[in-house]
């Protein structure tokens, strides 16, 4: 899904991180566009999250080259303003009921009550005291819904019951109108349905993926 | 995202820290008030605050981040703090208010010795 128009796009280029000797990535990129969803797969330890996680700012890489639209400088220190991120692990603080959270990402609660009724109870309840997989629909659905110019989502279908897969995708599709979604999983049929671009991340480099058979060519799956 | 609201919202991320720290500026308050009568024993002690004060920050701060969960900065990260902001902001604030404590427990002290 290449367009020649800058604007609505976000470009992740040049990310090298290593922790000691160990090098995660060496020469990262990934670009995403308003209206569609790029898909990143890797295996086990080949940087996904890190590389999202420079993006964002809790890692500092040795060097990154973040750009939105066709801006000569953007402020990458504060991106969350224009970039959200569901982390793989819990991110709501513990303490923090729903409705506050959701106050502060400026996202309507009562949508979640309508995307999955058991919310409805959880009113008043903390984050801690939800379920893996409730906090982790309530997460998804908070970081797909705001008020953003892009999404970063990992591993969003972990955790979560498989009677909501179809309706994640459903909001995925409608949420992608509004903003561009960068999208990583495991469970890469998924990824394979709901992505316009798709990318490979191994040995610290990006490849683009184009069909299934560059996924067994580069190692990814077996044939 | 205006400063006052990022640190409005620091008092929420931060208030472990802020605990920690107000409690460690209280002792400096009562350490500098107790010095008070005594000229030589005061710059001293407010000497010694302050380096123990500074000392104690990063302490503090490797604590938190020790037990905190390692994923919880990017609730704050998503609202357009960042990550220098997220750590620097409960210092600074939390500074001001031991700076502010040390300066006025000599006359306070002094006023409560008085009476």
């Amino acid at each position: 899904m290449e367009q020649e128009d800058e604007n609505g796009k976000l470009l992740i280029d040049s990310v090298q991180l290593r922790f000691g000797d160990n090098v995660v990535l060496q020469s990262a990129y990934v670009t995403s566009y308003k209206g569609g969803v790029t898909g990143v797969l890797g295996r086990n330890g080949t940087g996904k999250s890190c590389l999202f996680k420079c993006i964002m700012g809790g890692i500092r890489p040795q060097n990154k080259y973040v750009r939105l639209n066709s801006e000569p400088r953007t402020d990458y220190g504060h991106i969350g303003l224009r970039v959200r991120y569901l982390p793989q692990e819990r991110f709501i603080p513990s303490g923090m009921t729903l409705p506050q959270a959701y106050e502060l990402y400026g996202v309507d609660y009562e949508g979640l009550v309508r995307f999955a009724d058991q919310f409805d109870c959880f009113r008043n309840a903390k984050v801690k005291t939800l379920s893996g997989g409730e906090c982790r629909l309530a997460e998804l659905y908070l970081v797909l819904n705001s008020d953003v110019e892009f999404c970063i989502l990992d591993e969003p279908f972990s955790n979560i019951a498989p009677v909501y897969d179809e309706k994640i995708r459903a909001l995925i599709n409608e949420q992608k109108a509004n903003k561009g979604i960068i999208i990583t999983d495991h469970i890469y049929e998924e990824i394979l349905k709901s992505s316009d671009d798709l990318y490979l991340l191994r040995d610290g480099f990006t490849y683009q993926i184009h069909s299934r058979d560059d996924l067994v060519r580069l190692g990814y799956i077996l044939a | 995202m205006t400063l006052l609201r990022k640190m409005e919202l620091s008092f929420r991320y931060g208030s472990g820290y802020y605990v920690v720290a107000g409690l460690v500026s209280l002792c400096a308050f009562v350490i500098v008030g107790i010095n008070s009568g005594d000229t030589e024993g005061l710059s001293e002690g407010i000497f010694l605050c302050k380096i123990l004060k500074i000392l104690s920050i990063p302490i503090i701060l490797y604590i938190f981040r020790k037990f905190d969960r390692s994923s919880a900065i990017y609730f704050w990260l998503n609202l357009g703090i960042s990550s220098v902001e997220y750590y620097v902001i409960p210092i600074v604030i939390e500074y001001v208010f031991f700076r502010l404590l040390v300066y006025i427990a000599p006359p306070l002290f002094t006023f409560l010795h008085l009476n």
